[in-house]
């Protein structure tokens, strides 16, 4: 079976901490999932998405993306949303429209557009006169304009609204193919755990287990969000 | 997809370009004005202030704006590939070559094109004084114009090089653009070995000092020769060629190496905060 995302003794390590951020001996997740990457705050998340997106190299071990090491070809089939601001702001949306669809050959003018049309945000309006939480929302809509293979959106709902977040899960939800790949990483488990097929609890940079989300609401009769608060007690 | 990098480059840059160019151009202006106009022997008392201002703008102006567009370029540099931009950068399907490429190509136009302006700047204002400079030389500059300047540089190529003086200019324009290649990779270079250092600006700037100087020291050693020769037998068309040729083939390998730095470095390194 190939698989979508696969890493095998896989670690990173950063100069300014003793142990490694992230150290997994084997992870294989496949396509046509929608995966909770779940973990509280620094324990490894960000770091295993930064490394799936090019954006970090690894200290040791190997991951391969869509068969390959993460490249072009990778960078073609995802669509990714950082933890972060990250468009220019200087951009107007219209142009960031433009950017993205010259870059990537799965995205979706007409699909950016009616998004943007039920935000009620002006296409010529730049990035930076917008609200914080305006410009969030629009690189989510850039995100999910695109059909891609894997959506990888980092901490969706972090520092979110719970009005706004409700609009983040739908625009999520309407706009992902079933046959594409959602990996979503949060500490905010009760938001989205009804979406989830599958999910992976990391801690301390290490894999504590990768089941079906389903099966872990059998096993232990609790929702997941109940299950994370009791094995991420303080 | 290199054409498409260039585009949204040359349309983050082109704006801080023109500034500086626009103010090259305004320098320029004031320069003309002070070397071709006024008669510098007969000031009245007056404006003596304001044509000794009017100089030092120029001045400040003409050796300012080129380190202004090396220093913008840098920033640019560091910016759109190691600050959060840098996330919308990295995940492109493009690959490191293209995207280094990319700037080098739009940003060395930008700096060629200043450099250009400045070199056209303190020529045309220059030009009424060069007869006092050339005094001497084997051929008569007086009452030099452009044309008797390109005829002078004809009769120079054509005895001493003996070589056409359009292969004389078209070497010195290859020349300064592989300076300039060169010049730009070595702050890319520094920017990329800078990101290793926990304070990435900071060592950014300090691996440019370590870079500069390196330069600098090997470019000494290999012209210091060249200028001692031309002391016993000096002649500037001679002379200029020399000194471009061995820095070109001095900087050619140099540039080389900045770039194959910064490619292993964005691709087999890159570890954005």
């Amino acid at each position: 079976m190939s698989y979508l995302i696969e890493a095998n003794a896989l670690t990173k390590r950063y100069k300014t901490k003793p142990t490694p951020a992230l150290d997994i001996s084997s992870l294989q997740i496949p396509g046509g999932r929608i995966v909770g990457l779940l973990g509280p705050n620094g324990s490894g998340k960000t770091t295993f998405i930064k490394l799936v997106n090019g954006l970090l190299t690894p200290t040791s071990g190997q991951i391969t993306v869509c068969g390959g090491r993460p490249g072009p070809e990778s960078k073609a089939a995802i669509s990714y949303l950082p933890d972060r601001l990250h468009l220019p702001g200087s951009l107007r949306i219209c142009d960031l429209i433009k950017f993205f669809r010259d870059f990537y050959a799965d995205f979706s003018t007409q699909r950016a557009d009616s998004m943007l049309s039920a935000l009620d945000i002006d296409p010529q309006a730049r990035l930076r006169t917008l609200s914080k939480g305006a410009q969030e929302k629009i690189q989510l809509v850039l995100t999910m304009s695109r059909r891609a293979q894997l959506y990888i959106l980092d901490e969706p709902i972090a520092g979110v609204d719970p009005a706004a977040r409700e609009y983040v899960l739908q625009t999520i939800l309407a706009n992902y193919s079933d046959d594409a790949t959602l990996l979503i990483s949060t500490h905010l488990i009760s938001e989205i755990e009804n979406i989830l097929d599958d999910v992976i609890f990391i801690r301390d940079g290490q894999i504590l287990s990768y089941e079906s989300a389903e099966s872990i609401r059998e096993r232990e009769g609790k929702s997941l969000d109940a299950y994370f608060r009791e094995v991420f007690a303080c | 997809m290199l054409k498409k990098l260039m585009k949204y480059e040359w349309k983050a840059i082109w704006k801080v370009t023109l500034v500086i160019n626009i103010f090259t151009a305004l320098a320029t202006l004031m320069g003309f004005f002070i070397t071709h106009v006024i008669d510098l022997d007969n000031i009245p008392s007056s404006a003596k202030l304001v044509t000794i201002l009017t100089v030092i703008f120029y001045y400040l102006t003409i050796a300012g704006v080129s380190l202004a567009m090396s220093l913008y370029i840098a920033i640019r540099f560091y910016r759109s590939l190691y600050t959060d931009e840098g996330y919308l950068m990295h995940t492109l399907p493009v690959t490191a070559r293209q995207l280094v490429l990319s700037r080098l190509l739009v940003h060395s136009f930008c700096l060629l094109l200043t450099g250009t302006l400045v070199a056209f700047s303190i020529f045309v204002v220059l030009l009424p004084l060069l007869e006092q400079i050339f005094d001497g030389s084997a051929v008569s500059f007086s009452g030099l114009t452009f044309s008797t300047l390109i005829a002078a540089l004809d009769i120079e190529c054509r005895n001493n090089l003996h070589i056409s003086p359009l292969l004389f200019v078209l070497f010195i324009a290859i020349a300064y653009v592989i300076s300039a290649f060169c010049g730009i990779l070595s702050i890319y270079c520094a920017i990329a070995l800078g990101q290793s250092f926990r304070h990435r600006i900071l060592g950014s700037v300090i691996c440019y000092v370590a870079i500069y100087y390196l330069q600098q020291m090997i470019s000494s050693i290999v012209t210091v020769p060249q200028v001692l020769k031309q002391l016993s037998e000096f002649n500037s068309v001679t002379y200029v060629f020399n000194l471009f040729f061995t820095i070109s083939l001095l900087f050619l390998p140099i540039g080389i190496l900045f770039y194959l730095v910064i490619l292993y470095r964005i691709d087999k390194r890159l570890n954005l905060a």
